[in-house]
């Protein structure tokens, strides 16, 4: 009873000859053996360039191995090279729409304050990149009385971090100081390497250049409460460094191991 | 009839209200298609935020991702490959209507589906004891100690990375889950002798979800284990 038309595809009213509506390919074993080795191959290569030092080509790097991969994958195991270009269309776009997440997140980041979360203070963006070092700086010029080399690369001031188990209960405590413009966190002992300890009433300080920002306390910045505790106590008011030590480096001691 | 068409009902799963067997093919495919691309969009807002924290705290991610361990993660990566490719032929024999060497592929697919998951279950517990938790219930003291005595010593926060370690794997490894249970799904209807005439549209559809659970691990284990 199948009338005439019953496998034809029309489109404006005329029937289209030689459709396929579903691309079936079946390839040989071979070929999956082959993309299989591939992406062996291209496996070992990222965990051996993994060992090489490639600074800050290594992610690049990763990423076009993984891509290359990824290509294998979808085109020979996912048959998009012998799909419908529907559906190629529908995996790119999707990856299109990646590229446009990616990008304008990328540009709201760059043209955004950043938080100092140890001091609650933000770094703003100066016409060379971030601008941690000037900006902090400038705040220590402002918060702190008696940081008076002021001269510009910090004067190597430790902050006390903010893990109140390390503050309370382990041998060491986390600081973070400016290394290079650049933040570095470590784990420092509570007793520096004259043996003076290192925490104050509760509250670490960290006396080198004789510095000490007022406005830091060991609270965990990442939870409410500890947002509310840093800004309660501003000026816990240096306690007249007993390390009036001008010994300028930052805690001996530095990261146990 | 035209030649090259297929007569219609030509398998026990045609359903009526598509015109061909291929059309029904096609669309399942398509809408499987689709799936993958939310699948897609959904594992970005992670690997966007890994590259964020990783910009505005590289050493943080640096000396926090030495605690994964790469070989472990290497094996993963290989059994991974491995049970896409044995995915790949399970669609292959499904679509010359094999269902017996098609059930096979299966089995072995999800076999290294539980080995990957095996290997999971061993990372992960081997993080929980040393107290390297998600987020806030990351240990401190513990993971500090942990990391020395592998000659590692964090800088920064490692409780964020690790909050995105676990939860991009953790998502990760739900997909692997979910793809045992889809798999075993098709492996019974393979039991059953469903996929001949030309039918195949589950075993495929399965398959390219397989593979995408496979993509997303491809860009992972780099990303997390390995990159410096």
């Amino acid at each position: 009873m199948a009338d005439k038309n019953e496998n034809k595809l029309f489109y404006g009213g005329k029937a289209v000859d030689d459709f396929v509506e579903n691309h079936e390919h079946i390839s040989p074993i071979s070929m999956y053996l082959k993309v299989l080795a591939g992406l062996f191959v291209l496996t070992a290569l990222t965990y051996a360039v993994s060992y090489a030092d490639l600074g800050p080509a290594s992610l690049p790097v990763a990423m076009i191995v993984a891509a290359m991969k990824a290509t294998l994958v979808c085109a020979f195991f996912m048959h998009l090279l012998h799909d419908d270009k529907f559906n190629v269309f529908i995996f790119v776009a999707s990856l299109l729409f990646v590229a446009i997440f990616f990008t304008f997140t990328i540009f709201d980041m760059n043209s955004r304050d950043r938080l100092v979360e140890i001091q609650a203070t933000d770094v703003r963006r100066s016409d060379g990149g971030w601008d941690d070092m000037g900006r902090m700086s400038e705040s220590l010029a402002k918060n702190k009385p008696s940081c008076t080399d002021g001269s510009v690369p910090m004067c190597e001031q430790a902050f006390p971090a903010c893990n109140p188990e390390d503050a309370h209960g382990g041998e060491h405590f986390l600081v973070r100081r400016i290394e290079n413009g650049c933040f570095v966190s470590e784990m420092v002992p509570k007793v520096d390497a004259k043996g003076k300890p290192v925490v104050q009433d509760g509250v670490p300080v960290m006396v080198d250049a004789g510095c000490v920002l007022p406005s830091l306390s060991c609270v965990n910045p990442h939870t409410a409460e500890g947002h509310k505790a840093a800004s309660a106590k501003p000026a816990k008011a240096a306690p007249e460094p007993e390390g009036k030590a001008p010994e300028g480096k930052a805690p001996e001691g530095k990261a146990a191991q | 009839m035209g030649n090259h068409a297929k007569p219609a009902k030509d398998h026990a799963f045609f359903q009526h209200h598509f015109n061909t067997v291929g059309q029904q093919a096609g669309a399942a495919k398509m809408g499987m298609w689709l799936f993958l691309a939310t699948e897609v969009l959904m594992f970005s807002g992670l690997f966007l935020a890994y590259f964020i924290v990783r910009a505005l705290y590289p050493e943080m991610v640096l000396s926090s991702h030495e605690l994964l361990d790469k070989t472990m993660g290497g094996i993963n990566t290989v059994v991974l490959l491995t049970s896409s490719f044995t995915m790949a032929m399970a669609v292959r024999y499904a679509q010359l209507g094999d269902n017996k060497r098609c059930a096979t592929q299966l089995l072995l697919t999800m076999a290294c589906a539980f080995i990957f998951m095996g290997v999971k279950y061993v990372e992960y517990t081997g993080k929980f004891s040393h107290g390297v938790f998600p987020g806030a219930f990351f240990n401190y003291d513990e993971a500090i100690q942990y990391a020395h005595s592998h000659g590692h010593s964090f800088r920064g926060l490692p409780h964020v990375f690790f909050g995105l370690y676990f939860v991009m794997t953790g998502l990760h490894g739900i997909h692997v889950l979910v793809g045992i249970g889809v798999i075993f799904w098709v492996y019974l209807r393979a039991k059953k002798g469903h996929f001949k005439d030309g039918y195949y549209a589950p075993v495929e559809n399965v398959g390219l979800y397989w593979h995408i659970v496979d993509l997303v691990w491809i860009f992972l284990f780099p990303l997390l284990y390995l990159v410096k």
